[in-house]
């Protein structure tokens, strides 16, 4: 394998790895453990949430750089694992360009829990945190069914690339503005319940464990991008919900 | 009050559904799935315990979060994978998202003395599941810095020998 090809797979699955949601320090580990492999030790990786620049020094003196940009992140935790696994793959038995190609594509093509499968699993989140956080059946139906619907809309905000800050304000919003509804026909004595078990269900988990992680491993610029990622998410899930709130105090 | 009233127990079954299904919407493969949600039910379980024994709600969100990330390291290391893989469902259920509701809804309504203590505990609980999570992976650092197998490799990377043949 030469630097060039060297440096393709490298950023295929650097880039994955970065989108699915692997911690910063996981994919500078990995990446430049598959440098060694090649026998490209003095791989100089560098990495961001946003943005990965790897170089390597060719064999004649030329050094050979490699840049990408990530412009969205989408929690995918299973393709991770399968990543992690194919850099280990690699790290074992040093395959050939071609083989590793068709090894990402098939990690590409890895299946995914069906779309009716994801919605359930809103769903069912929904209702299990009502329950946790002391609603009772009532409430958790509601959630449940909110919960299920926020999921559809989160996906056609995702499709129309509205960023995380005006998808969690938009989910709040609706949220809200459902759970109030409901306890406005009388389905449910209040809304609180509800609301906080549809809000558990938005909560950017996958963000935050990484931000944790990424301070505790030192990289500070990616802890303090996820931080900042972080908690526009959550002011943005209590400003949608807030709004709606508001509203509702000031129309009583 | 026993360890296995329904006081407990309740809590800790919503818990380990609602985090199965938010693995689902991480798609979190099948294999990984079961071991996540026991990692759920365990630290809701540590959590409660926790609280009944008389530590306040951010001591015991610290022993939870501590507990969860040593459950998923140990479990990273034996089904290398990454540990977010169990930890990010443990870590899910002790968020403060019932206190930063009342939080926000005591600040729409005025009442800015409960918004800014609920808020402040929100914000607590928070940097108390960093520390938990903190502790632990200082402690695994300490005990990779002793662990045999890596000594060796050092050793042998020193005597000039490939360190590929140890691996």
């Amino acid at each position: 394998m030469n630097e060039w090809e060297l440096l393709d797979i490298l950023i295929r699955i650097g880039r994955a790895m970065t989108v699915y949601g692997a911690e910063t320090y996981r994919v500078e580990d990995s990446l430049k453990r598959i440098c060694a492999a090649y026998g490209h030790t003095e791989a100089e990786i560098f990495a961001v949430p946003s943005y990965i620049e790897m170089t390597v020094i060719c064999k004649d003196g030329t050094p050979v750089t490699r840049s990408c940009r990530i412009k969205y992140s989408e929690a995918n935790l299973g393709r991770l694992d399968r990543y992690n696994s194919l850099s280990r793959y690699i790290c074992r038995t040093m395959p050939s360009y071609e083989k590793v190609i068709s090894k990402i594509e098939l990690t590409e093509k890895s299946p995914e829990y069906p779309r009716f499968m994801m919605c359930f699993g809103s769903f069912a989140a929904g209702a299990a945190f009502s329950l946790l956080f002391g609603g009772n059946w009532k409430d958790a139906a509601a959630a449940a069914m909110i919960s299920g619907l926020i999921y559809l809309i989160g996906e056609y905000l995702d499709k129309i690339d509205s960023g995380t800050f005006m998808r969690s304000i938009c989910c709040s919003a609706v949220l809200t503005m459902l759970a109030v509804f409901s306890s406005r026909i009388g389905f449910t004595a209040g809304f609180d319940k509800v609301i906080i078990g549809g809000i558990m269900v938005l909560v950017p988990g996958v963000t935050m464990t990484n931000c944790m992680r990424d301070f505790l491993a030192g990289d500070y610029i990616s802890g303090m991008y996820r931080l900042a990622e972080a908690l526009l998410d959550a002011a943005g899930i209590a400003v949608g919900s807030g709004i709606v709130v508001a509203a509702v105090v000031t129309m009583k | 009050m026993s360890v296995f009233s329904s006081d407990v127990i309740l809590p800790c079954l919503c818990c380990t559904v609602a985090c199965a299904a938010c693995g689902i919407q991480f798609n979190i493969r099948p294999k990984h799935l079961a071991a996540a949600s026991v990692g759920a039910f365990m630290s809701q379980f540590i959590f409660v315990i926790a609280g009944m024994t008389g530590s306040g709600e951010i001591k015991s969100s610290l022993i939870a979060a501590a507990a969860a990330e040593l459950y998923s390291v140990m479990l990273a290391r034996r089904m290398k994978t990454p540990a977010n893989m169990f930890l990010i469902t443990s870590i899910i259920p002790l968020v403060p998202g019932g206190k930063l509701y009342y939080a926000m809804s005591a600040l729409v309504t005025n009442d800015i003395d409960t918004a800014a203590k609920l808020g402040l505990d929100a914000f607590e609980t928070a940097i108390a599941i960093a520390v938990g999570i903190f502790i632990i992976t200082l402690l695994q650092r300490v005990i990779d810095s002793i662990d045999i197998k890596k000594r060796t490799a050092v050793f042998f990377e020193k005597k000039g020998r490939s360190i590929k043949n140890i691996k």
